[in-house]
């Protein structure tokens, strides 16, 4: 089966920049993180051999590889396994093999996947979350299949925002990832060094990373007034979104000015979400939207704005 | 010194190391010459000589077709031996005359006006019209045609191609700095031709020596200016280059540049001019670089047109080892040829030789729909989406996509992560888009 894995140079730098996310997250949660990254990449690699086993010279993508690892870094560390492979198996199946494989799929499959489950499963995706073990109880998750009951807690940060406005973690706190979350969105200081990583490696554009963060601060000045916007930043997976989801190569915008649009509208959509609807997250509904309306927006772009001058051939 | 650019492109390692230093050297007379019939865009020439004649160098043997066509002459003295079908360095086979040699080298009568300008326009371009010039950067266009735009166009500008961005090349640097009070005498030429009030030699900032002695010769000339030009792939685009020097767009979809007032002749093509117009010296010599990793001596060479590729490489010293390509002209647009049988064009800029290793071709992957080739495209295309309409013979969007605007100059292809070939995608397209267009007329 491993020669009908198709190299992909810049999807196996993606899964370099997760690494240090995974193994910081096995320290915070315990080893049962590294169980769900395993389940789900394996779950999305069978799911998508399936799809090409009969197909000449079909290929398996390291892309799928990415899908898998995204999807298990955004489930809450308490996921039972099977849920998080039947995610896998939903993100590859609908989120990509239904429009005809890797490159053709007009939505991020990881965040399809998430979004299924979430919605599926509002149990153990939003009830149970885990107090990370903090840097004096060394060696923490490291010697653990996972944190005792003790550290079990009721909500992430956005929640306790939500329901008391006020939260017991401060902003540094959120910086160095010892906050309760989901896998992998944690440590905003490991998400932006994988950011970093990813841009001078020239794997993932920049446009769109400067276009969220941009947006989504301006829309959080506007909807959270007087709050400090770097905390927006920080919290509920923003920060994973903009490095990792927003820059998708398959679905993000392709166009010069289509590409700033794009992010300007998740980042406007995450707060406007996170602000008035039932969710406390916003990022996984505010990518899905905008890759929804993007190639209308592109139409747009390039039937009405840009319109080349057209010259008469002598 | 304020460089300026485009929107767009790439930057190829320029590899201009083997022959940069290499000073233009003169080689022996060859034996024999094939000089294909059409060298340039328009009609070909047609032959007035009959196998058996006897020709001297420089004289008339083919006629131009057209408007848009030059004549040929023959570059070397002797005996007019076949009239057939050749292999060319463009990739196709087409009509050529084969010469042998007398090895007298017995040039036709030349003149020599050392004052040229002092010559009416009107002369200056009946020379140049006799002198069968072509564009010399590689596309060939009838240089005679730039010079006689119709009147509701007239042109103002004159910009000279130094730019040289092709990777390997440098026969236009040698050129620039052995010959550059040449350079300079063709671009006033050509200005007076066209009654043009600004002249530019548009350089890459790779080159400053040029830059520095261009700089100096044109101190006095207050209406020639030397333009620095930022290392960027395709700067030398026609249309890169005007926007550079000029700010000014030429329209896409079929856009010439004298739609802006604008000129552009290669720095090879203004020696050339001058040439013809000072000695009445037709076009049978040019610098072609014979470069890459497999010739022993990288070389700026001065042949004659119609050497076989061949002799331009046993004079260069053979290869080291084992060839993995041979491109006709520069690595970015060239040709690949299969053999070193073709003979060197008046549009052969270069000849390279790559080992096998450079020549690997990558596989063909998936579209990752990165947009990097959007993001690259100086045309301000969307290639990815042109090739695959081409796959899917969908001729209708890819024209739709502004297919005819591309150039070819690959700057997709080189940034592509799945190793998609783009342009042969794209020409592809437009070579059925043509058919299709012809079979409805």
């Amino acid at each position: 089966m491993i020669e009908r894995i198709m190299k992909q140079a810049i999807m196996n730098r993606v899964l370099y920049a997760l690494l240090p996310i995974v193994l910081f997250s096995i320290f915070l949660f315990g080893w049962k993180v590294f169980a769900i990254v395993i389940v789900s990449n394996l779950a999305a690699f069978l799911t998508e051999f399936l799809f090409i086993r009969k197909k000449k010279n079909g290929k398996v993508t390291m892309a799928v590889f990415v899908t898998g690892t995204l999807l298990a870094l955004t489930l809450p560390p308490t996921i039972p396994l099977w849920i998080a492979a039947l995610g896998a198996v939903v993100a590859i199946t609908f989120g990509k093999m239904v429009f005809g494989g890797f490159g053709l799929n007009m939505f991020n499959p990881a965040i399809l996947g998430r979004t299924f489950v979430y919605i599926s499963f509002p149990q153990q995706m939003t009830i149970t979350w885990l107090k990370p073990y903090t840097l004096s109880s060394f060696p923490g998750g490291l010697i653990r299949w996972t944190a005792e009951p003790a550290l079990k807690t009721s909500a992430t940060i956005l929640g306790q925002l939500r329901n008391s406005g006020a939260t017991e973690y401060s902003m540094s706190n959120a910086f160095w990832g010892l906050i309760p979350g989901s896998i992998g969105e944690t440590s905003a200081l490991l998400i932006i060094l994988a950011g970093i990583y990813l841009i001078i490696t020239k794997t993932a554009k920049w446009q769109p990373m400067v276009a969220t963060t941009l947006s989504l601060l301006i829309s959080s000045l506007i909807f959270y007034p007087g709050s400090d916007i770097l905390f927006t930043l920080f919290t509920g997976g923003a920060l994973f979104g903009i490095v990792f989801m927003t820059t998708d190569p398959v679905s993000q915008a392709k166009g010069k000015y289509a590409i700033w649009i794009y992010g300007i509208l998740i980042g406007f959509l995450t707060v406007f979400i996170r602000k008035f609807s039932l969710f406390y997250e916003g990022m996984m509904f505010a990518i899905l939207l905008t890759n929804a309306f993007m190639p209308m927006i592109e139409y747009l772009i390039d039937n009405v704005i840009t319109r080349k001058p057209e010259v008469k051939k002598t | 010194m304020n460089l300026k650019t485009f929107p767009g492109g790439v930057h190829p390692h320029d590899n201009k190391h083997y022959s940069k230093n290499s000073p233009i050297r003169e080689i022996s007379i060859p034996e024999k010459v094939v000089i294909p019939l059409s060298q340039h865009i328009g009609a070909p020439a047609n032959p007035i000589v009959k196998v058996g004649d006897e020709v001297l160098t420089g004289q008339v043997i083919a006629e131009a077709g057209g408007f848009v066509s030059i004549p040929q002459h023959a570059t070397i003295s002797g005996k007019v031996t076949k009239i057939d079908i050749f292999p060319s360095p463009v990739g196709t086979s087409q009509m050529a005359i084969e010469i042998t040699g007398d090895g007298k080298d017995t040039w036709v009568p030349l003149a020599d006006d050392a004052d040229v300008l002092f010559l009416s326009a009107e002369e200056m371009k009946q020379r140049i019209k006799d002198a069968g010039i072509c564009g010399m950067g590689g596309a060939g266009f009838p240089t005679i045609v730039k010079l006689s735009p119709p009147e509701d166009k007239p042109i103002d500008t004159v910009i000279l191609n130094g730019v040289e961005c092709e990777p390997y090349l440098t026969s236009d640097y040698r050129l620039m700095l052995e010959r550059s009070e040449d350079i300079i005498s063709g671009l006033k030429v050509i200005m007076k031709v066209l009654g043009a009030k600004n002249g530019y030699i548009g350089i890459e900032a790779n080159k400053p020596d040029v830059i520095e002695l261009m700089q100096k010769l044109t101190k006095k000339e207050s209406d020639i200016r030397i333009v620095g030009l930022k290392l960027r792939y395709p700067q030398g685009a026609e249309k890169q280059l005007i926007y550079a020097a000029t700010k000014r767009r030429v329209p896409n979809r079929g856009g010439l540049p004298m739609a802006v007032g604008v000129v552009v002749q290669n720095v090879g093509t203004a020696v050339a001019v001058y040439e013809a117009v000072r000695y009445k010296k037709p076009l049978i010599e040019r610098v072609i670089a014979v470069t890459g990793s497999v010739v022993a001596r990288p070389s700026n060479l001065k042949a004659r047109i119609g050497t076989s590729f061949a002799t331009l490489v046993e004079f260069c010293g053979g290869t080291t080892g084992p060839i993995g390509k041979i491109v006709s002209g520069g690595p970015m647009m060239g040709f690949a040829v299969p053999n070193l049988e073709p003979p060197m064009i008046k549009g052969s800029s270069g000849l390279i030789l790559l080992n096998p290793k450079e020549a690997h071709i990558l596989q063909e992957k998936t579209c990752l729909r990165c947009g990097r080739c959007v993001d690259v495209c100086p045309m301000n295309l969307f290639p990815s989406l042109i090739a695959q309409a081409v796959k899917v013979q969908d001729y209708d969007t890819a024209d739709k996509a502004g297919m005819t605007d591309c150039m070819k100059c690959g700057s997709c292809a080189y940034v592509c992560p799945a190793h998609i070939r783009l342009v042969q995608w794209i020409d592809t397209g437009k070579i059925k888009l043509a058919e299709i267009q012809r079979n409805k007329k």
